[in-house]
């Protein structure tokens, strides 16, 4: 998957999968997933560990790697393409 | 004669403590044991243990089993922060006895997914997963 197609997947995940009142592409590359950005918080944090371990085939295993993975939309859909370029 | 409290670092007590006794602990895993009585003000009418109490005593299931297998000392307040897939097939009757199991799923940031289930003789009563958090 080029990052477009792993960008768009990603914020379909999160307006599906937590269920975001907005559409995917109201939300911009750069938007901080936790805090001021979507305003998810820790439940949201390990809803999504899941949903992107099970819909990416990545692993999140600790906070250190989920706050770098979780920086933002982009910061994420740049863990997983580096996550898949791994295998 | 004073009887050991079963589950100490839980703070609920009767008749909303739902467990009665801890069969196993595991490294993530813990099962736990319910005598449903006719004299339990949770027993609805029909003499059914209506499906909030019994997600309940999955959740103080999960409680009981996060306790057991963190070292922390102070009991931490914790609670249920959600659930999903929750459904029950048949609810447990006066008379029966429920078996809760718990597995830890996923821990991340003071959250932990749990998948609960709940046995009488066997036959699976209900089942779930459950979130639960530890305010920071």
């Amino acid at each position: 998957m080029d990052r477009a197609t792993v960008l768009a997947e990603v914020k379909d995940l999160l307006v599906k999968g937590l269920r975001l009142d907005r559409a995917p592409a109201d939300i911009p590359d750069d938007s901080p997933i936790f805090g001021e950005g979507l305003g998810l918080d820790s439940i949201d944090a390990l809803e999504l560990v899941v949903l992107v371990e099970d819909r990416f085939h990545v692993s999140i295993p600790d906070e250190e790697v989920g706050k770098r993975a979780f920086a933002s939309v982009a910061a994420l859909a740049d863990f997983i393409l580096d996550e898949q370029g791994r295998r | 004669v004073t009887v050991p409290d079963p589950f100490p670092r839980l703070p609920h007590r009767a008749p909303f403590l739902l467990l009665d006794r801890v069969l196993e602990i595991g490294e993530r895993t813990g099962v736990f044991m319910k005598q449903v009585a006719a004299a339990d003000p949770c027993v609805a009418a029909d003499g059914t243990l209506p499906a909030a109490f019994v997600l309940e005593a999955l959740a103080q299931g999960g409680g009981a089993l996060l306790s057991a297998i963190t070292d922390d000392r102070v009991p931490q307040p914790g609670y249920l922060a959600a659930v999903d897939d929750f459904h029950v097939l048949t609810p447990p009757r006066v008379g029966e006895t429920m078996r809760v199991e718990v597995e830890v799923l996923r821990h991340f940031q003071g959250a932990t997914l749990l998948r609960g289930r709940a046995l009488v003789d066997g036959r699976l009563c209900a089942e779930g997963r459950l979130t639960l958090a530890l305010p920071r």
